[in-house]
Protein backbone atom coordinates (compact mmCIF):
# COMPACT_ATOMS: atom_id res chain seq x y z
CA UNK A 1 0.00 0.00 0.00
CA UNK A 2 2.54 2.73 0.70
CA UNK A 3 4.46 1.72 -2.25
CA UNK A 4 1.58 1.96 -4.51
CA UNK A 5 1.07 5.61 -2.94
CA UNK A 6 4.83 5.99 -3.49
CA UNK A 7 4.68 4.83 -7.28
CA UNK A 8 1.65 6.93 -7.99
CA UNK A 9 2.92 10.53 -6.76
CA UNK A 10 6.27 9.82 -7.68
CA UNK A 11 6.11 11.88 -10.92
CA UNK A 12 4.26 14.67 -9.27
CA UNK A 13 7.37 14.49 -6.55
CA UNK A 14 9.98 14.29 -9.84
CA UNK A 15 8.35 17.57 -10.95
CA UNK A 16 8.22 19.87 -7.86
CA UNK A 17 11.90 18.00 -7.26
CA UNK A 18 12.84 19.52 -10.39
CA UNK A 19 11.15 22.79 -9.97
CA UNK A 20 12.01 23.54 -6.40
CA UNK A 21 16.00 22.72 -7.51
CA UNK A 22 15.41 25.14 -10.31
CA UNK A 23 14.28 27.76 -7.82
CA UNK A 24 16.79 27.12 -5.47
CA UNK A 25 19.21 27.43 -7.86
CA UNK A 26 17.69 30.71 -9.11
CA UNK A 27 17.63 31.91 -5.72
CA UNK A 28 21.32 31.01 -4.92
CA UNK A 29 23.11 32.13 -8.08
CA UNK A 30 21.32 35.83 -7.73
CA UNK A 31 22.13 35.83 -3.74
CA UNK A 32 25.44 35.51 -5.22
CA UNK A 33 25.35 38.28 -7.57
CA UNK A 34 23.73 40.50 -5.14
CA UNK A 35 26.04 39.84 -2.58
CA UNK A 36 29.15 40.46 -5.13
CA UNK A 37 26.91 43.74 -6.24
CA UNK A 38 26.81 45.41 -2.62
CA UNK A 39 30.03 44.52 -1.88
CA UNK A 40 31.56 46.56 -4.77
CA UNK A 41 28.74 49.05 -4.14
CA UNK A 42 30.02 50.08 -0.63
CA UNK A 43 33.67 51.83 -1.96
CA UNK A 44 35.02 54.91 0.00
CA UNK A 45 33.55 57.89 -1.52
CA UNK A 46 35.45 61.18 -2.18
CA UNK A 47 35.24 64.12 -1.51
CA UNK A 48 35.28 65.96 -4.46
CA UNK A 49 32.30 65.64 -6.76
CA UNK A 50 33.22 63.98 -9.83
CA UNK A 51 32.03 65.63 -13.09
CA UNK A 52 30.80 64.62 -16.82
CA UNK A 53 31.07 67.30 -19.33
CA UNK A 54 28.69 66.59 -22.18
CA UNK A 55 28.53 68.79 -25.35
CA UNK A 56 25.37 69.07 -27.70
CA UNK A 57 25.44 70.78 -31.00
CA UNK A 58 22.27 71.78 -33.04
CA UNK A 59 23.54 72.56 -36.98
CA UNK A 60 21.24 72.99 -39.82
CA UNK A 61 18.49 70.70 -37.91
CA UNK A 62 20.94 68.25 -37.11
CA UNK A 63 21.75 67.47 -33.53
CA UNK A 64 24.84 65.61 -32.66
CA UNK A 65 25.20 63.71 -30.67
CA UNK A 66 22.87 61.30 -31.57
CA UNK A 67 21.16 59.44 -28.89
CA UNK A 68 24.73 58.68 -27.51
CA UNK A 69 24.69 56.33 -24.01
CA UNK A 70 26.49 58.19 -21.22
CA UNK A 71 27.11 56.28 -18.03
CA UNK A 72 28.01 57.92 -14.58
CA UNK A 73 27.95 57.22 -11.16
CA UNK A 74 25.82 58.51 -8.87
CA UNK A 75 26.41 61.89 -7.28
CA UNK A 76 28.55 62.93 -10.24
CA UNK A 77 27.98 66.39 -11.34
CA UNK A 78 26.92 66.57 -15.12
CA UNK A 79 27.87 69.98 -17.21
CA UNK A 80 25.73 70.01 -20.55
CA UNK A 81 27.12 72.58 -22.79
CA UNK A 82 24.52 73.31 -26.52
CA UNK A 83 25.87 75.29 -28.65
CA UNK A 84 23.08 76.02 -31.49
CA UNK A 85 22.43 77.82 -34.69
CA UNK A 86 18.28 77.75 -34.12
CA UNK A 87 16.34 78.35 -31.18
CA UNK A 88 15.75 75.06 -29.07
CA UNK A 89 15.76 74.06 -25.76
CA UNK A 90 17.51 70.85 -24.00
CA UNK A 91 15.31 68.74 -21.06
CA UNK A 92 16.51 65.89 -18.68
CA UNK A 93 13.73 63.29 -18.07
CA UNK A 94 13.53 62.40 -14.88
CA UNK A 95 15.45 65.61 -13.15
CA UNK A 96 12.63 67.70 -15.17
CA UNK A 97 16.06 69.97 -15.38
CA UNK A 98 15.57 72.44 -18.72
CA UNK A 99 17.96 74.71 -20.41
CA UNK A 100 16.79 76.65 -23.50
CA UNK A 101 19.32 77.96 -26.15
CA UNK A 102 19.33 80.89 -28.24
CA UNK A 103 20.73 81.03 -32.17
CA UNK A 104 24.60 81.18 -32.37
CA UNK A 105 24.72 81.30 -28.84
CA UNK A 106 25.77 78.23 -26.17
CA UNK A 107 23.81 77.55 -22.73
CA UNK A 108 25.16 75.54 -19.71
CA UNK A 109 23.20 73.45 -17.88
CA UNK A 110 24.61 71.67 -14.71
CA UNK A 111 22.66 69.11 -12.46
CA UNK A 112 23.88 66.62 -9.96
CA UNK A 113 22.76 62.97 -11.31
CA UNK A 114 21.34 62.32 -7.75
CA UNK A 115 19.05 59.63 -8.51
CA UNK A 116 19.94 56.19 -10.21
CA UNK A 117 18.33 55.08 -13.25
CA UNK A 118 18.32 56.02 -17.00
CA UNK A 119 17.54 59.41 -18.36
CA UNK A 120 16.95 60.47 -21.60
CA UNK A 121 18.13 64.14 -22.48
CA UNK A 122 16.10 64.97 -25.32
CA UNK A 123 15.75 68.38 -27.31
CA UNK A 124 12.54 70.18 -27.47
CA UNK A 125 11.95 71.87 -31.00
CA UNK A 126 13.91 69.15 -33.28
CA UNK A 127 12.66 66.14 -30.87
CA UNK A 128 15.82 64.72 -30.74
CA UNK A 129 17.44 61.87 -28.10
CA UNK A 130 20.79 63.14 -27.68
CA UNK A 131 21.88 61.00 -24.70
CA UNK A 132 20.37 58.39 -22.84
CA UNK A 133 22.07 58.85 -19.12
CA UNK A 134 22.40 56.09 -17.24
CA UNK A 135 23.32 56.93 -13.81
CA UNK A 136 24.78 53.66 -11.43
CA UNK A 137 24.47 53.57 -7.89
CA UNK B 1 15.07 74.20 -10.88
CA UNK B 2 12.21 75.05 -13.37
CA UNK B 3 9.49 73.28 -13.94
CA UNK B 4 9.01 72.14 -17.00
CA UNK B 5 5.78 72.78 -18.78
CA UNK B 6 3.15 70.72 -19.74
CA UNK B 7 3.83 70.88 -23.59
CA UNK B 8 7.24 69.91 -22.99
CA UNK B 9 6.02 67.18 -20.80
CA UNK B 10 3.70 66.05 -23.70
CA UNK B 11 5.89 65.67 -26.55
CA UNK B 12 7.99 63.09 -24.75
CA UNK B 13 5.41 60.52 -24.06
CA UNK B 14 5.07 58.76 -20.80
CA UNK B 15 7.21 58.55 -17.65
CA UNK B 16 10.35 60.29 -16.80
CA UNK B 17 13.18 57.87 -15.42
CA UNK B 18 13.81 54.80 -17.16
CA UNK B 19 15.19 51.62 -15.44
CA UNK B 20 19.07 50.59 -14.94
CA UNK B 21 20.15 47.56 -17.57
CA UNK B 22 20.48 44.62 -15.49
CA UNK B 23 24.09 43.80 -14.77
CA UNK B 24 25.34 41.80 -17.16
CA UNK B 25 26.68 38.92 -14.68
CA UNK B 26 22.71 38.57 -13.54
CA UNK B 27 21.68 38.18 -16.76
CA UNK B 28 24.34 35.65 -17.94
CA UNK B 29 23.38 34.00 -14.81
CA UNK B 30 19.34 33.73 -15.50
CA UNK B 31 20.41 32.73 -18.87
CA UNK B 32 22.99 29.91 -17.34
CA UNK B 33 19.43 28.48 -15.53
CA UNK B 34 17.19 29.08 -17.70
CA UNK B 35 19.31 26.36 -20.19
CA UNK B 36 20.46 24.23 -17.66
CA UNK B 37 16.81 24.30 -16.47
CA UNK B 38 15.29 23.13 -19.69
CA UNK B 39 17.25 20.14 -20.32
CA UNK B 40 17.36 18.58 -17.13
CA UNK B 41 13.32 19.71 -17.43
CA UNK B 42 12.96 17.60 -20.27
CA UNK B 43 15.47 14.40 -19.56
CA UNK B 44 13.87 14.37 -16.49
CA UNK B 45 10.71 12.91 -18.12
CA UNK B 46 7.41 12.44 -16.64
CA UNK B 47 5.54 9.62 -18.51
CA UNK B 48 1.53 10.58 -17.74
CA UNK B 49 0.11 14.01 -17.83
CA UNK B 50 0.06 15.80 -14.29
CA UNK B 51 -1.71 18.76 -15.53
CA UNK B 52 -4.63 17.69 -17.98
CA UNK B 53 -7.19 16.50 -15.19
CA UNK B 54 -10.07 18.69 -16.00
CA UNK B 55 -12.18 18.04 -12.84
CA UNK B 56 -8.86 18.34 -10.44
CA UNK B 57 -8.62 21.34 -7.94
CA UNK B 58 -9.97 22.05 -4.16
CA UNK B 59 -13.74 23.03 -4.63
CA UNK B 60 -14.36 26.50 -2.87
CA UNK B 61 -16.69 26.08 -0.10
CA UNK B 62 -20.23 26.03 -1.91
CA UNK B 63 -21.41 29.00 -0.27
CA UNK B 64 -18.64 31.06 -1.71
CA UNK B 65 -18.97 29.81 -4.94
CA UNK B 66 -23.12 30.61 -4.91
CA UNK B 67 -21.66 34.65 -3.90
CA UNK B 68 -19.28 34.25 -6.33
CA UNK B 69 -21.99 33.29 -9.11
CA UNK B 70 -24.79 35.32 -7.67
CA UNK B 71 -26.63 37.73 -10.34
CA UNK B 72 -26.22 40.90 -8.05
CA UNK B 73 -22.22 40.41 -7.00
CA UNK B 74 -21.99 40.26 -10.90
CA UNK B 75 -23.95 43.23 -11.63
CA UNK B 76 -22.07 44.77 -8.49
CA UNK B 77 -18.43 44.32 -10.43
CA UNK B 78 -20.54 45.38 -14.00
CA UNK B 79 -21.69 48.62 -12.85
CA UNK B 80 -18.57 49.28 -10.60
CA UNK B 81 -16.56 48.78 -14.43
CA UNK B 82 -19.40 50.94 -16.12
CA UNK B 83 -19.05 53.54 -13.69
CA UNK B 84 -15.21 53.58 -13.59
CA UNK B 85 -14.94 53.72 -17.67
CA UNK B 86 -17.91 56.01 -17.44
CA UNK B 87 -15.62 58.63 -15.05
CA UNK B 88 -12.60 57.76 -17.17
CA UNK B 89 -14.53 58.90 -19.96
CA UNK B 90 -15.21 62.43 -18.79
CA UNK B 91 -11.54 62.95 -17.71
CA UNK B 92 -11.00 61.72 -21.55
CA UNK B 93 -13.61 64.33 -23.02
CA UNK B 94 -13.50 67.04 -20.75
CA UNK B 95 -9.99 66.79 -18.91
CA UNK B 96 -7.14 69.19 -20.47
CA UNK B 97 -4.54 67.23 -22.92
CA UNK B 98 -1.72 67.45 -20.40
CA UNK B 99 0.47 64.14 -18.85
CA UNK B 100 -1.52 64.68 -15.59
CA UNK B 101 -4.62 63.99 -17.32
CA UNK B 102 -5.38 60.56 -15.63
CA UNK B 103 -6.64 59.25 -19.00
CA UNK B 104 -3.08 57.52 -20.23
CA UNK B 105 -2.27 56.19 -16.74
CA UNK B 106 -5.59 53.92 -16.49
CA UNK B 107 -5.03 53.42 -20.29
CA UNK B 108 -1.12 52.40 -20.51
CA UNK B 109 -1.33 51.50 -16.63
CA UNK B 110 -4.45 50.74 -15.24
CA UNK B 111 -5.85 48.52 -18.12
CA UNK B 112 -3.02 47.33 -19.83
CA UNK B 113 -0.53 46.24 -17.46
CA UNK B 114 -3.18 45.87 -14.53
CA UNK B 115 -5.35 44.02 -15.68
CA UNK B 116 -2.26 40.67 -15.94
CA UNK B 117 -2.16 40.64 -11.91
CA UNK B 118 -5.72 41.10 -11.59
CA UNK B 119 -6.18 37.91 -14.55
CA UNK B 120 -3.81 36.30 -12.39
CA UNK B 121 -5.39 36.77 -9.20
CA UNK B 122 -9.14 35.76 -10.02
CA UNK B 123 -9.04 34.70 -13.74
CA UNK B 124 -10.90 36.36 -16.68
CA UNK B 125 -12.19 39.31 -15.13
CA UNK B 126 -12.13 41.83 -18.10
CA UNK B 127 -15.61 39.77 -18.88
CA UNK B 128 -17.44 41.00 -15.94
CA UNK B 129 -15.78 44.45 -15.72
CA UNK B 130 -16.10 45.21 -19.23
CA UNK B 131 -18.17 48.03 -20.23
CA UNK B 132 -19.01 47.27 -23.28
CA UNK B 133 -20.69 44.14 -22.17
CA UNK B 134 -23.34 46.36 -20.21
CA UNK B 135 -23.51 48.69 -23.41
CA UNK B 136 -24.42 46.22 -25.80
CA UNK B 137 -27.32 44.48 -23.77
CA UNK B 138 -28.65 47.83 -23.24
CA UNK B 139 -28.85 48.79 -26.87
CA UNK B 140 -29.49 44.82 -28.36
CA UNK B 141 -32.68 45.01 -26.14
CA UNK B 142 -33.37 48.75 -27.33
CA UNK B 143 -32.65 47.33 -31.22
CA UNK B 144 -34.77 44.03 -30.21
CA UNK B 145 -31.89 42.11 -31.12
CA UNK B 146 -30.95 39.19 -29.56
CA UNK B 147 -27.92 39.85 -27.61
CA UNK B 148 -26.88 35.82 -26.89
CA UNK B 149 -27.35 35.24 -31.23
CA UNK B 150 -27.21 38.45 -32.70
CA UNK B 151 -28.48 38.73 -36.28
CA UNK B 152 -26.21 36.23 -38.00
CA UNK B 153 -24.50 33.14 -36.27
CA UNK B 154 -20.32 34.00 -35.67
CA UNK B 155 -18.05 32.24 -38.17
CA UNK B 156 -16.93 29.00 -37.14
CA UNK B 157 -13.58 29.93 -38.13
CA UNK B 158 -12.80 32.90 -36.93
CA UNK B 159 -11.56 31.91 -33.31
CA UNK B 160 -9.69 34.74 -31.91
CA UNK B 161 -8.14 36.61 -34.69
CA UNK B 162 -10.05 39.78 -34.20
CA UNK B 163 -9.04 40.14 -30.91
CA UNK B 164 -5.51 39.13 -32.23
CA UNK B 165 -5.88 42.14 -35.12
CA UNK B 166 -7.09 44.03 -31.94
CA UNK B 167 -3.86 43.45 -29.73
CA UNK B 168 -2.16 44.63 -32.14
CA UNK B 169 -3.70 48.06 -33.02
CA UNK B 170 -3.20 48.10 -29.11
CA UNK B 171 0.01 47.56 -29.10
CA UNK B 172 0.52 49.81 -31.94
CA UNK B 173 -1.33 53.06 -30.25
CA UNK B 174 1.10 52.14 -27.34
CA UNK B 175 4.65 52.07 -28.91
CA UNK B 176 4.40 53.35 -32.38
CA UNK B 177 1.13 56.06 -32.44
CA UNK B 178 2.51 59.42 -33.03
CA UNK B 179 1.01 60.86 -30.20
CA UNK B 180 0.03 57.85 -28.14
CA UNK B 181 0.29 60.00 -25.15
CA UNK B 182 -2.10 62.71 -26.32
CA UNK B 183 -5.90 62.58 -25.56
CA UNK B 184 -7.53 62.74 -29.43
CA UNK B 185 -5.52 60.06 -30.15
CA UNK B 186 -6.19 58.05 -27.58
CA UNK B 187 -10.04 59.09 -28.21
CA UNK B 188 -10.03 57.96 -31.60
CA UNK B 189 -8.65 55.00 -30.64
CA UNK B 190 -10.74 53.80 -28.15
CA UNK B 191 -13.88 55.14 -29.75
CA UNK B 192 -12.95 52.91 -32.54
CA UNK B 193 -12.84 49.81 -30.34
CA UNK B 194 -15.66 50.22 -29.08
CA UNK B 195 -18.13 51.26 -32.17
CA UNK B 196 -16.73 47.94 -33.39
CA UNK B 197 -16.87 45.59 -30.96
CA UNK B 198 -20.17 46.69 -29.75
CA UNK B 199 -20.91 46.74 -33.43
CA UNK B 200 -19.62 42.91 -33.47
CA UNK B 201 -21.71 41.76 -30.67
CA UNK B 202 -25.20 43.30 -32.02
CA UNK B 203 -24.66 41.58 -35.23
CA UNK B 204 -22.76 37.94 -34.25
CA UNK B 205 -24.10 38.10 -30.44
CA UNK B 206 -22.52 38.38 -27.30
CA UNK B 207 -20.24 35.50 -27.59
CA UNK B 208 -18.05 38.38 -30.17
CA UNK B 209 -16.49 39.66 -27.07
CA UNK B 210 -15.13 36.15 -26.54
CA UNK B 211 -12.99 36.01 -29.40
CA UNK B 212 -13.17 40.05 -30.62
CA UNK B 213 -12.66 42.07 -27.72
CA UNK B 214 -8.18 42.35 -27.54
CA UNK B 215 -9.08 43.10 -23.69
CA UNK B 216 -11.04 40.23 -23.05
CA UNK B 217 -9.23 37.46 -24.58
CA UNK B 218 -5.53 39.50 -23.32
CA UNK B 219 -7.31 38.70 -19.62
CA UNK B 220 -8.28 34.98 -20.63
CA UNK B 221 -5.26 34.14 -21.79
CA UNK B 222 -3.29 35.29 -18.85
CA UNK B 223 -6.42 34.13 -16.57
CA UNK B 224 -5.60 30.78 -17.73
CA UNK B 225 -2.35 31.21 -14.99
CA UNK B 226 -5.06 31.96 -12.03
CA UNK B 227 -4.97 29.76 -8.90
CA UNK B 228 -9.21 30.01 -9.25
CA UNK B 229 -10.97 28.52 -11.85
CA UNK B 230 -14.13 26.92 -13.31
CA UNK B 231 -14.25 23.03 -12.90
CA UNK B 232 -15.81 22.68 -16.17
CA UNK B 233 -18.54 19.62 -15.51
CA UNK B 234 -20.50 22.00 -12.67
CA UNK B 235 -18.68 25.84 -13.16
CA UNK B 236 -18.12 25.30 -9.65
CA UNK B 237 -15.03 27.60 -8.50
CA UNK B 238 -11.93 25.22 -7.47
CA UNK B 239 -8.79 26.41 -6.44
CA UNK B 240 -5.82 24.58 -8.54
CA UNK B 241 -2.32 24.16 -10.18
CA UNK B 242 -2.19 26.89 -12.14
CA UNK B 243 -0.43 25.17 -14.84
CA UNK B 244 -3.07 22.60 -14.74
CA UNK B 245 -4.93 25.70 -15.42
CA UNK B 246 -3.56 26.57 -18.02
CA UNK B 247 -4.07 22.87 -19.28
CA UNK B 248 -7.43 22.82 -18.68
CA UNK B 249 -9.77 21.83 -21.96
CA UNK B 250 -11.99 25.26 -23.26
CA UNK B 251 -14.51 25.85 -21.26
CA UNK B 252 -17.78 28.15 -22.51
CA UNK B 253 -15.92 31.08 -23.36
CA UNK B 254 -12.48 29.89 -24.42
CA UNK B 255 -11.74 29.37 -28.05
CA UNK B 256 -8.72 27.58 -28.92
CA UNK B 257 -7.17 27.20 -32.41
CA UNK B 258 -7.73 29.57 -34.89
CA UNK B 259 -5.93 32.87 -33.52
CA UNK B 260 -4.73 31.28 -30.65
CA UNK B 261 -1.00 31.50 -31.69
CA UNK B 262 -1.81 34.62 -33.53
CA UNK B 263 -2.37 36.58 -29.86
CA UNK B 264 -0.04 34.67 -28.02
CA UNK B 265 2.90 35.78 -30.95
CA UNK B 266 1.46 39.42 -31.17
CA UNK B 267 2.16 39.82 -26.95
CA UNK B 268 5.40 37.89 -27.42
CA UNK B 269 6.71 40.07 -30.39
CA UNK B 270 5.73 43.21 -29.02
CA UNK B 271 7.80 43.55 -25.87
CA UNK B 272 10.56 42.49 -27.85
CA UNK B 273 10.05 45.66 -29.78
CA UNK B 274 9.47 47.74 -26.72
CA UNK B 275 13.02 46.78 -25.49
CA UNK B 276 14.47 46.89 -28.85
CA UNK B 277 12.61 50.62 -29.82
CA UNK B 278 14.56 51.68 -26.14
CA UNK B 279 18.10 50.91 -27.31
CA UNK B 280 19.94 53.67 -28.35
CA UNK B 281 20.66 51.80 -31.76
CA UNK B 282 17.64 51.77 -32.65
CA UNK B 283 16.72 55.83 -31.71
CA UNK B 284 19.88 56.71 -33.11
CA UNK B 285 18.99 55.00 -36.82
CA UNK B 286 15.67 55.79 -36.51
CA UNK B 287 16.51 59.70 -36.22
CA UNK B 288 18.89 59.52 -39.14
CA UNK B 289 16.76 57.95 -41.41
CA UNK B 290 14.98 59.36 -44.37
CA UNK B 291 11.98 57.84 -43.40
CA UNK B 292 9.32 58.72 -40.64
CA UNK B 293 9.62 57.40 -37.48
CA UNK B 294 5.87 55.94 -37.37
CA UNK B 295 6.62 54.32 -40.51
CA UNK B 296 9.99 52.00 -39.59
CA UNK B 297 8.39 51.83 -35.96
CA UNK B 298 4.84 50.16 -37.52
CA UNK B 299 7.55 48.32 -39.93
CA UNK B 300 9.73 46.67 -36.87
CA UNK B 301 7.23 45.79 -34.93
CA UNK B 302 5.35 43.91 -37.40
CA UNK B 303 8.56 42.22 -37.93
CA UNK B 304 9.11 41.37 -34.53
CA UNK B 305 5.36 39.82 -34.64
CA UNK B 306 6.37 37.72 -37.24
CA UNK B 307 9.71 36.90 -36.02
CA UNK B 308 7.76 35.15 -32.78
CA UNK B 309 5.28 34.02 -35.18
CA UNK B 310 7.69 31.89 -37.91
CA UNK B 311 10.17 30.65 -34.79
CA UNK B 312 6.82 29.18 -32.82
CA UNK B 313 5.13 28.02 -35.23
CA UNK B 314 8.51 26.54 -36.93
CA UNK B 315 8.85 24.91 -33.71
CA UNK B 316 6.13 23.21 -33.05
CA UNK B 317 5.11 21.76 -36.90
CA UNK B 318 9.01 20.50 -36.38
CA UNK B 319 7.79 18.99 -33.28
CA UNK B 320 4.79 16.77 -35.13
CA UNK B 321 7.35 15.39 -38.06
CA UNK B 322 9.73 14.45 -35.04
CA UNK B 323 7.04 12.77 -33.40
CA UNK B 324 3.75 11.76 -35.01
CA UNK B 325 0.90 13.57 -32.85
CA UNK B 326 -2.04 10.96 -31.52
CA UNK B 327 -5.53 11.77 -33.33
CA UNK B 328 -6.45 12.71 -36.79
CA UNK B 329 -5.05 15.67 -38.14
CA UNK B 330 -3.48 16.40 -35.37
CA UNK B 331 0.27 17.96 -36.75
CA UNK B 332 -1.88 20.69 -38.01
CA UNK B 333 -3.32 21.66 -34.58
CA UNK B 334 0.10 21.49 -32.97
CA UNK B 335 0.28 25.07 -33.02
CA UNK B 336 -2.43 25.85 -31.47
CA UNK B 337 -2.17 23.13 -28.88
CA UNK B 338 1.36 24.12 -27.59
CA UNK B 339 -0.21 27.72 -27.70
CA UNK B 340 -0.83 27.71 -23.53
CA UNK B 341 2.75 26.73 -22.75
CA UNK B 342 4.01 29.93 -24.21
CA UNK B 343 1.87 31.83 -21.99
CA UNK B 344 4.49 31.94 -18.91
CA UNK B 345 7.00 33.05 -20.97
CA UNK B 346 4.92 36.29 -21.83
CA UNK B 347 4.12 36.43 -18.70
CA UNK B 348 7.57 36.93 -17.78
CA UNK B 349 7.99 39.23 -20.49
CA UNK B 350 5.72 41.61 -19.12
CA UNK B 351 6.76 41.47 -15.87
CA UNK B 352 10.14 42.17 -16.27
CA UNK B 353 9.18 45.36 -19.19
CA UNK B 354 6.45 46.88 -17.05
CA UNK B 355 6.64 46.50 -12.96
CA UNK B 356 8.60 48.93 -12.45
CA UNK B 357 6.02 51.27 -14.79
CA UNK B 358 2.79 49.52 -12.72
CA UNK B 359 4.41 50.59 -9.18
CA UNK B 360 4.99 53.49 -9.89
CA UNK B 361 2.79 55.20 -11.99
CA UNK B 362 0.21 53.31 -11.05
CA UNK B 363 0.04 55.21 -8.08
CA UNK B 364 0.65 57.99 -9.66
CA UNK B 365 -2.36 57.47 -11.91
CA UNK B 366 -4.64 57.11 -8.47
CA UNK B 367 -3.60 60.42 -6.94
CA UNK B 368 -4.50 61.88 -10.62
CA UNK B 369 -7.78 60.38 -10.44
CA UNK B 370 -8.71 62.26 -7.97
CA UNK B 371 -8.91 65.47 -9.71
CA UNK B 372 -10.06 63.87 -13.44
CA UNK B 373 -10.11 67.46 -15.16
CA UNK B 374 -7.21 69.06 -13.69
CA UNK B 375 -9.02 71.73 -11.88
CA UNK B 376 -7.38 71.53 -8.91
CA UNK B 377 -9.86 69.21 -7.48
CA UNK B 378 -9.49 66.66 -5.01
CA UNK B 379 -12.56 64.14 -4.83
CA UNK B 380 -11.24 61.65 -3.49
CA UNK B 381 -8.82 63.10 -0.84
CA UNK B 382 -6.05 61.56 -2.70
CA UNK B 383 -4.46 64.03 -5.06
CA UNK B 384 -1.97 64.83 -2.21
CA UNK B 385 -0.79 60.93 -2.46
CA UNK B 386 2.85 60.34 -2.51
CA UNK B 387 4.17 57.51 -4.42
CA UNK B 388 5.64 54.86 -2.64
CA UNK B 389 8.57 53.27 -4.19
CA UNK B 390 9.80 51.31 -2.18
CA UNK B 391 11.36 48.38 -3.21
CA UNK B 392 11.00 49.85 -6.73
CA UNK B 393 13.71 52.34 -5.65
CA UNK B 394 16.71 49.71 -5.48
CA UNK B 395 18.22 48.73 -8.94
CA UNK B 396 19.49 45.30 -7.65
CA UNK B 397 15.79 44.60 -6.51
CA UNK B 398 14.49 46.00 -9.89
CA UNK B 399 16.99 44.19 -11.97
CA UNK B 400 16.95 40.22 -9.74
CA UNK B 401 12.92 40.66 -10.04
CA UNK B 402 13.37 41.54 -14.10
CA UNK B 403 15.62 38.06 -13.98
CA UNK B 404 13.99 36.16 -12.11
CA UNK B 405 10.65 36.46 -13.82
CA UNK B 406 12.36 35.71 -17.73
CA UNK B 407 13.56 32.59 -15.78
CA UNK B 408 10.75 31.46 -13.77
CA UNK B 409 8.33 32.40 -16.70
CA UNK B 410 10.80 29.90 -18.97
CA UNK B 411 10.83 27.45 -16.75
CA UNK B 412 6.76 27.32 -15.93
CA UNK B 413 6.70 27.42 -20.06
CA UNK B 414 9.17 24.50 -20.19
CA UNK B 415 7.45 22.15 -17.66
CA UNK B 416 3.85 23.16 -19.23
CA UNK B 417 5.58 22.00 -22.98
CA UNK B 418 6.75 18.79 -21.59
CA UNK B 419 3.03 17.84 -19.88
CA UNK B 420 1.40 18.75 -23.23
CA UNK B 421 4.03 16.92 -25.16
CA UNK B 422 3.27 13.88 -23.31
CA UNK B 423 -0.35 13.99 -23.69
CA UNK B 424 -0.14 14.79 -27.44
CA UNK B 425 2.74 12.25 -28.14
CA UNK B 426 3.55 8.65 -27.34
CA UNK B 427 5.45 8.11 -24.52
CA UNK B 428 8.43 7.29 -26.58
CA UNK B 429 8.32 10.20 -28.57
CA UNK B 430 7.28 12.79 -26.79
CA UNK B 431 11.11 13.80 -25.53
CA UNK B 432 12.04 13.87 -28.92
CA UNK B 433 8.97 15.52 -30.05
CA UNK B 434 9.57 18.55 -27.61
CA UNK B 435 13.33 19.49 -28.50
CA UNK B 436 12.29 21.68 -31.42
CA UNK B 437 9.98 24.08 -28.97
CA UNK B 438 12.55 23.88 -25.93
CA UNK B 439 15.35 25.24 -28.55
CA UNK B 440 12.79 28.02 -29.57
CA UNK B 441 12.23 28.72 -25.68
CA UNK B 442 15.73 29.03 -25.19
CA UNK B 443 15.98 31.35 -27.75
CA UNK B 444 12.97 33.80 -27.02
CA UNK B 445 14.38 33.27 -23.07
CA UNK B 446 18.29 34.66 -24.33
CA UNK B 447 17.01 37.10 -26.82
CA UNK B 448 14.83 38.53 -23.80
CA UNK B 449 17.43 38.37 -21.46
CA UNK B 450 19.84 40.09 -23.82
CA UNK B 451 17.20 43.15 -24.22
CA UNK B 452 17.16 43.30 -20.58
CA UNK B 453 21.01 44.24 -19.97
CA UNK B 454 21.81 45.73 -23.62
CA UNK B 455 18.72 48.35 -23.15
Amino acid sequence: MPDQTRESRSPTTKVAVVVGAAVVVVAAMLLVVLALGVGSGTGSESSDTPVERLEVTIEDGTVTPNARRVEVTEGTRIELTVTSDEEDALHVHGYDEEVEVQPGETATLSFIADRAGRFEIETHHTEQLVYQLIVKP
Amino acid sequence: MSSPTPAIVLAHGFGGRGDLPVPFSLALAGAGIAVVASFVLAAWSWPVPRFEDPDGGRPLPLRVSQLLDASWTRWAIRAVGLIFAAYVAVAAWFGPDILTNPTFGVVYVWLWVGLVPLSLLFGPVWRLLNPLRPVHLALARLLRVSPTHGLVPLPAGLGTWPAAVGLFAFVWLELVAPGAATLPVVRLWFTAYAVITVFGALVFGRRWFDCGDPFEVYSRLFGRLSVLARRPSDRRFVLRNPLAHLAMPPDGGYVPGPGAVAVVVVLLGSTAYDGVSQSTGWVGFVQRAALPEALLGTGALICFILLAAVTYWSATVACGWLAPARGVDAARRLPGAFAGSVVPIALGYLVAHYFTLFVLEGQRTLALLSDPLSTGADLFGLADYEVHAGLVNDPQVVALVKIGAVVVGHILGVVAAHDRAVALFSRREALLGQIPLLVVMVGYTLGGLTLLFAT
